[in-house]
């Protein structure tokens, strides 16, 4: 990063986002970490499918969920990036069909 | 893992409200506990780096950094603790508050409780507000100052309020200029609330400030303009702005679109009142103040004894507002336990949290939310983003029994999910109060129940005993 | 819900009938309960029969009434953690058979088959496939809706004050906002039926008795058989101690939304619907070591329903105090399920003014009349 900067983020270190790894910087949450690179989009709405991205980042509207080392309903601009951390961002739920 | 502790006064909230009221109490020689749910103390105003973060030089920080570091350093040295990553999220008891700490549940016992729990943004929906790119302005700013990562392409900000002047100068200091800021409001509609300005010398210059910076940077402000709806594929591409009248009404025909990558939006701030609500707290209804605020005595101990509340979540009113009321509510609580209080220091922070409080409500006023923005909201427009409920559903809710919001809750689900209806409670009950033409305390609010922050089931297994 | 029912149909009989409720529609135990419609958890005696009868009913509710109740048929697996409660089942599951609920035994294995969260010591469980489960708030609504449409009034936020008897019948009833003359008032009270009765000078054996639910956040693919320790029915079938909070696991999925309820609790604490730390504890700890994959799941709010306990079971039509009083009250944790034949007989009884319409008659009536006649005069 710009070394200009008052501030210098932690060491690099590598998460993985739906199998795939990304580099993020240590002291950073996960949803900051995830903006950097561009992925605006983390989740699917369960309903509608619908994408859904960074909102409050300050842990009152829960848009950012996300599942961590299998744990769900977990805010990506609370949790902070741990180094091998694996992320699934959530898909639209499939559709309940009542059994015949 | 179980967590136990016990103490004279707990403060829920380590923002500058919460900072202040501990080390006041503190000062008068009670036993001091403050809970965050944040890594770092500081709250949203005086939030503070990570400690993985490095800071080659501490003086090239904004001046909010160092303010918090001094009070920062104030409160430890005046031998509070200070708790952060605990989450409140119950209260069973009198004098008890339940705890999370990452996944370790517990109880808290304090002879008082500050609540000190802040507030948070309001955002009138509008279609498309849902789309990824689409931001409140406070986490904007929590981004760009606490973790140093700016939201890309072209930034716009709309809404109302001096706070979307504080969130452009953070992104003009990093390098990520706003392209150009939409205020609902008109300066011409200020001039009559100008003769309220006199004495309040320290804040008019922070303001000029602020707008001689973003000036300087070649940012554009914009009065009576209001973004009505937010369009884009997968995420934000465009917004449609339109001006809008004295009421916020939109004016047909004045349609402008607008290429964005991130629009940061919100019409100022709510009280974050889920934990005084659970306590039991009496709340009235006060739209200047954010909506639904807490009573509470001069020394800012509310309906219920020994809980106290301070700062935004008694009443929006900015930072200055928090740390004079803060000390007030640290000095009441300490004097509520039995310690002295001189009652010059009691008087000389009632008067500082009044005026505080005069100023505060000022841009409250200037800056008033204006009734027609919510005309945006069509049938078809999302209001509970957790669930997924459109006004329409709301508004055919709100017609069938009686008008209340809990009913409107169960037909529709609005405000059942992960945020339990931080985000769209005061829409929904807006939504329901004019469908049926009646006020916002006929319709109420939906109820607090525990946990007022999702938990996990492990966790509160942990509590039980065997 | 028992009070919309009831309104609905009466009013689709033609009677003229409004319905006071002091609060909002559904903001007693109708909103406060995890929505089964279930057979396996009844022993026989009338509550079985009550509830087969609806059960009848349910499946044609959502076109009846023209509003969604999210009625879904996915099965209750009973099981039993402990040998007192395996013996239980035992008796329970023969005594069902014989009064012909499509239950069976399964055994330990079977239960994790049938809902693969079951990881805990079980001992083996009875299942029955036809149990279902509805949106409560749902069913209340479209019963008020439909009720209204059908010409039923319904005054909300307001109470019952006195109930006016003149020469030994009942006249109507004084309200906060005025008088409402009628000659049948029936009591569909809950939990706050012994007040009611009190006005016209009757002692109603009902208690509220507490059971807290804790909602977890909605996850994809989770199991939708409805589970349930059996230790809930011992403290239902009054074979448990009946201090304490008489906590059991029950698991309830919501397959249409994806959330998971927990349960359950039934504990006597007068009409305090706070939720109580150690019972919320305790439940989450029950249905961790009954399905230790809840232990990752978040709970995001809890609530509690005050449930109208009799011991003698609901008690229906009439219930001494003057001509023209009848009750629809005691459903305990039933109200739920028996809310539509509850609705359908006290309709009855009101129009065959009180004669000639025993409860078991009727049922027996109902039992021979085609399904498709729901609703309508069963004889």
């Amino acid at each position: 990063m710009n070394s200009n900067k008052p501030v210098v983020p932690g060491a690099v270190i590598t998460v993985f986002v739906d199998g795939q790894p990304v580099q993020a910087r240590r002291g950073q949450t996960l949803a900051a970490a995830l903006l950097a690179l561009g992925h605006s989009v983390l989740r699917r709405t369960r309903h509608s499918g619908k994408p859904r991205g960074l909102f409050c980042a300050m842990g009152i509207c829960y848009d950012c969920v996300v599942t961590v080392n299998g744990e769900t309903g977990v805010r990506a601009c609370m949790k902070r990036v741990e180094d091998g951390m694996q992320v699934i961002s959530p898909a639209q739920f499939k559709r309940y069909e009542p059994r015949k | 893992m179980t967590v136990e502790l016990d103490t004279d006064i707990a403060v829920v909230g380590a923002g500058p409200a919460g900072l202040a009221a501990a080390l006041a109490a503190a000062g008068a020689g009670a036993r001091v506990t403050v809970l965050d749910e944040y890594p770092e103390p500081g709250g949203q105003f005086y939030k503070q780096l990570s400690s993985e973060f490095s800071v080659p030089e501490r003086a090239r920080l904004d001046d909010d950094y160092t303010k918090g570091d001094e009070l920062l350093a104030a409160v430890r040295d005046a031998g509070v603790t200070l708790s952060p990553e605990t989450l409140v999220w119950g209260s069973f008891e009198p004098g008890t508050l339940s705890v999370m700490q990452g996944h370790a549940a517990g109880t808290v016992r304090a002879r008082s409780i500050i609540v000190a729990s802040g507030a948070y943004e309001r955002v009138v929906a509008f279609p498309g507000w849902d789309l990824p790119g689409v931001m409140t302005p406070g986490g904007v700013q929590t981004l760009v100052k606490n973790q140093q990562v700016a939201p890309r392409g072209r930034i716009v900000l709309g809404g109302s309020g001096p706070f979307l002047l504080a969130v452009a100068k953070s992104l003009i200091a990093a390098g990520a200029k706003p392209a150009v800021i939409y205020e609902a409001t008109r300066p011409l509609e200020w001039l009559r609330h100008a003769p309220r300005l006199w004495g309040h010398w320290d804040r008019i210059s922070e303001a000029l400030h602020y707008r001689r910076l973003i000036a300087a940077a070649g940012v554009p402000v914009r009065f009576g303009r209001i973004v009505v709806r937010a369009e884009g594929d997968a995420r934000l591409e465009r917004v449609v702005l339109m001006e809008c009248d004295g009421e916020g009404r939109p004016i047909p025909g004045t349609e402008q679109i607008e290429r964005v990558d991130t629009l940061c939006i919100g019409y100022g701030f709510v009280p974050s009142v889920q934990l005084a609500r659970l306590l039991g707290c009496t709340h009235r209804y006060e739209l200047r103040r954010g909506g639904w605020v807490p009573e509470h005595n001069e020394e800012m101990e509310s309906s219920v004894p020994s809980v106290f509340v301070t700062g935004e979540v008694a009443g929006i009113g900015g930072a200055h507002v928090a740390l004079a009321e803060g000390r007030l509510a640290g000095l009441g609580a300490a004097r509520r336990l039995g310690l002295q209080v001189a009652d010059a220091a009691m008087a000389d922070a009632r008067q500082e949290r009044l005026t505080r409080r005069r100023f505060g409500d000022l841009v409250n006023d200037v800056f008033a939310l204006k009734p027609g923005v919510y005309d945006q909201i069509g049938d078809d427009t999302l209001v509970c983003r957790c669930e997924e409920v459109t006004a329409r559903q709301i508004r055919e809710a709100a017609t069938e029994w009686g008008a209340d919001v809990n009913f409107v809750k169960g037909v529709t689900r609005c405000g059942m999910g992960y945020c339990q209806g931080r985000v769209c409670g005061g829409m929904v009950e807006e939504l329901t109060a004019r469908t049926v033409g009646c006020s916002r305390e006929a319709v109420g609010a939906f109820r607090v129940r525990p946990p007022l922050k999702p938990v996990q089931v492990g966790s509160l297994a942990d509590l039980a005993r065997e | 819900m028992v009070g919309c029912a009831i309104a609905y149909y009466l009013a689709k009989r033609g009677i003229r009938v409004t319905v006071i409720e002091r609060s909002i529609v559904g903001s007693g135990a109708s909103s406060a309960n995890s929505g089964a419609i279930a057979l396996a958890t009844k022993k026989p005696g009338i509550a079985l029969e009550l509830a087969m009868a609806s059960q009848r009913l349910y499946p044609g509710l959502t076109t009846e009434l023209g509003s969604n109740v999210d009625y879904v048929v996915e099965g209750n697996l009973i099981v039993a953690e402990t040998e007192v409660e395996a013996a239980h089942l035992e008796a329970l599951v023969a005594d069902q058979q014989a009064a012909g609920v499509p239950v069976q035994p399964v055994s330990a294995a079977r239960c994790r088959e049938l809902n693969p969260l079951i990881e805990g010591r079980v001992l083996g469980g009875i299942h029955c496939p036809t149990d279902a489960q509805v949106d409560p708030f749902k069913v209340t609504r479209a019963y008020a809706n439909a009720a209204r449409n059908a010409g039923a009034e319904i005054l909300v936020r307001t109470g019952v004050e006195t109930i006016e008897v003149v020469g030994g019948r009942v006249r109507g009833v004084r309200t906060r906002r005025g008088a409402v003359r009628a000659q049948w008032v029936i009591n569909a009270a809950g939990a706050h039926a012994p007040e009611i009765g009190r006005m016209v000078g009757v002692t109603h054996e009902v208690l509220p008795r507490r059971g807290q639910i804790i909602v977890l956040e909605a996850t994809e693919g989770m199991p939708t058989i409805r589970v349930s320790g059996a230790g809930q029915l011992l403290a239902k079938h009054g074979a448990a101690a009946a201090g304490g909070a008489n906590v059991a696991p029950s698991y309830t999925s919501k397959p249409l939304n994806g959330t998971v309820l927990l349960g359950s609790s039934n504990e006597f604490a007068g009409y305090d619907t706070r939720n109580t730390l150690p019972v919320m504890a305790e439940i989450c700890r029950r249905a961790r070591n009954l399905m230790p994959r809840l232990g990752g799941l978040h709970a995001l709010r809890c609530w509690a329903g005050l449930r109208p306990y009799s011991a003698s079971g609901p008690l229906l039509g009439g219930a001494g105090g003057p001509d023209g009083y009848a009750t629809a009250i005691g459903h305990g944790g039933d109200g739920m399920a028996l809310a539509p034949i509850t609705g359908l007989y006290l309709a009855e009884y009101v129009a065959r003014e009180g004669r000639n319409c025993s409860l078991p008659d009727f049922l027996g009536v109902l039992k021979t009349a085609s399904p498709g006649e729901s609703g309508g005069r069963p004889t």
